[in-house]
């Protein structure tokens, strides 16, 4: 019986976890001088560092968009410009901010999970603990600080790249002008779009980083916990990057 | 580098922001240094102009439109729309809506005034002239839809008799067209068979033409004098007419005065006053000759010359 309770209200006790372990750090948030350090590093990690497999990801969802909805409207009476009203705001409104949040789900957020996790079962955070050091303001501010800073970035590169590879591909794979495709965009362009996006971003960096730190922070039960808390925090970002998309998409547009 | 990694994050976030900025000014095709021109004009109609679309001069875009708006108080469309700020549209300016919502974008022109005229400052008003040809064109369809469906329909109910009077053996049609049919057969059998005989009849004919042809030309003098003459007859014939013509109006207007009792000889043939004084005095003098034969002495008493005898 007891254990049954215990089972059914796992999760609400899970959430619970996670919102005190983000009021924590939020609270930690004045405590500049203590991770000021740490945060630029893991500003280099996740954004600079990021930037080569984001570009080519943008890259290729851009070029393979455009060549697949040249593949669809073969209609003479839809002008080939369209393809460029089309791919211009899939890329700006979903696959800048999806693709590069997936990659960064796998790339950040089993890095993360892993880091802490190994922290934690090694004691390193109770020894931080010990010698009276705030680990929360220490370790996770930084790294969720980073995620909510740096996503933007890489979300202006992926649309940069995917545009561009989407152009391209289509000028020089002979699907249409490059003038075209920018006509096609600039047809349907809505200023809210990119902001969308950002909001976007800035929304998924939190959700990745602030999930796999909380998995990586309450890790338990040696080597085979960091494996299972790597493993939960990728599959959990890319669940709640849906999540989020989703629900934004119905709040925002 | 001490501030290694706070150089490479501080270069990566003011990059993604020009980035940023000047990919969204890309997009909204605005000029990315240069400012622009928000003006406004106002349409009866907006044709399905939407946020985004094309302005355009001479047909080069050179602006967006930024909104549009009904506005039920005066029932037309406010469009808002911005434009390079270098282009000096001059005062006077007329916008139109342009292109076909359903076929591809619509875009707002304008057409700009002559170049002398001040140029327009911001949240300045365009007039509109709108000249709304393809409404006008959509207002006619139906009723032209209407015509040709009755006119398909009557052709359709004329082709049908047709086929049904055709289909009878014994239609008038379908025997005329047998009989049609016959003759043409008949015509060609006839041909046929004559066909020699044709043959010689044009040859003859054209023999009698060769000849005709042969003796005008040996005759050309005589004839052509003869013609001359004939010619110069008919011409005294033409005068003689003419003045026949000319007396006979004449007589005729006589005659008219006459029928109308003008002049003596009207009086002469209208008047009965002299016939019947005529008659009244041959009466008398009838009377008178039988006094005298009776009474001759009456009359002869004074006459000397008769008492000699």
């Amino acid at each position: 019986m007891a254990s049954l309770s215990l089972t059914l209200t796992k999760p609400l006790r899970n959430v619970g976890l996670y919102v005190l372990l983000m009021v924590k750090a939020f609270a930690s948030l004045g405590e500049f001088r203590l991770y000021r350090k740490n945060l630029f590093k893991q500003m280099v990690r996740v954004g600079i560092d990021s930037i080569p497999i984001v570009a080519l990801a943008a890259a290729f969802s851009g070029a393979v968009t455009t060549v697949q909805t040249a593949y669809q409207l073969v209609s003479p009476f839809i002008p080939k410009r369209i393809i460029g009203s089309i791919v211009a705001p899939s890329l700006i409104l979903e696959l800048g901010a999806v693709v590069t949040g997936f990659i960064l789900a796998g790339r950040i957020g089993a890095r993360f999970a892993a880091e802490l996790g190994t922290m934690r079962v090694t004691e390193q955070i109770d020894a931080l603990e010990a010698m009276g050091l705030n680990s929360i303001g220490y370790l996770i501010v930084p790294r969720v600080l980073a995620g909510v800073v740096m996503f933007p970035v890489l979300y202006v590169v992926a649309c940069f790249v995917g545009i561009t590879g989407g152009i391209g591909v289509a000028h020089f794979g002979g699907y249409l002008e490059a003038g075209e495709f920018v006509a096609g965009a600039r047809e349907f362009f809505q200023p809210f779009d990119p902001v969308f996006g950002l909001i976007k971003s800035v929304v998924f960096g939190f959700a990745i980083t602030s999930i796999s730190c909380y998995k990586g922070y309450y890790t338990g039960g040696g080597a085979e916990g960091v494996g299972r808390a790597t493993t939960d925090a990728a599959v959990l970002s890319c669940v709640y990057i849906l999540v989020a998309d989703l629900l934004l998409a119905i709040v925002l547009l | 580098m001490k501030y290694g990694n706070e150089l490479k994050v501080g270069i990566a976030v003011v990059l993604s922001i020009i980035v940023f900025i000047v990919g969204v000014r890309y997009f909204q095709d605005l000029p990315i240094f240069s400012g622009t021109l928000e003006l406004y004009t106002t349409f009866e109609n907006a044709d399905g102009l939407i946020v985004g679309n094309p302005v355009q001069i001479n047909g080069v875009r050179v602006g967006r439109v930024n909104e549009v708006r009904l506005r039920p108080e005066t029932r037309n469309v406010l469009v808002r729309f911005q434009v390079d700020r270098d282009l000096q549209i001059p005062e006077g300016s007329t916008t139109r809506v342009s292109g076909l919502s359903a076929l591809s974008s619509v875009s707002v022109v304008i057409n700009l005034a002559d170049a002398r005229r001040s140029a327009v400052s911001a949240g300045d008003t365009l007039t509109s002239d709108q000249t709304d040809v393809l409404g006008n064109l959509v207002d006619q369809a139906p009723r032209l839809v209407h015509r040709a469906d009755s006119l398909f329909g009557s052709a359709t109910t004329t082709l049908n008799t047709a086929e049904q009077l055709l289909a009878r053996p014994e239609s008038d049609l379908r025997q005329t067209l047998v009989a049609i049919g016959t003759t043409a057969r008949t015509v060609d059998q006839l041909l046929r068979t004559e066909q020699q005989r044709l043959a010689s009849t044009l040859e003859s004919v054209d023999t009698l033409a060769t000849s005709l042809a042969d003796f005008s030309t040996t005759n050309q003098d005589s004839l052509s004098l003869a013609v001359q003459r004939l010619n110069r007859s008919l011409t005294q014939l033409e005068r003689n007419l003419t003045a026949l013509e000319q007396t006979t109006t004449t007589l005729d207007a006589i005659l008219q005065k006459v029928n109308q009792g003008e002049g003596t000889l009207g009086l002469l043939v209208n008047d009965p006053g002299l016939y019947h004084r005529l008659d009244s005095t041959t009466t008398q003098l009838n009377r008178l000759l039988v006094d005298f034969q009776q009474n001759p002495k009456r009359y002869l008493k004074d006459l000397k010359l008769v008492e000699v005898f």
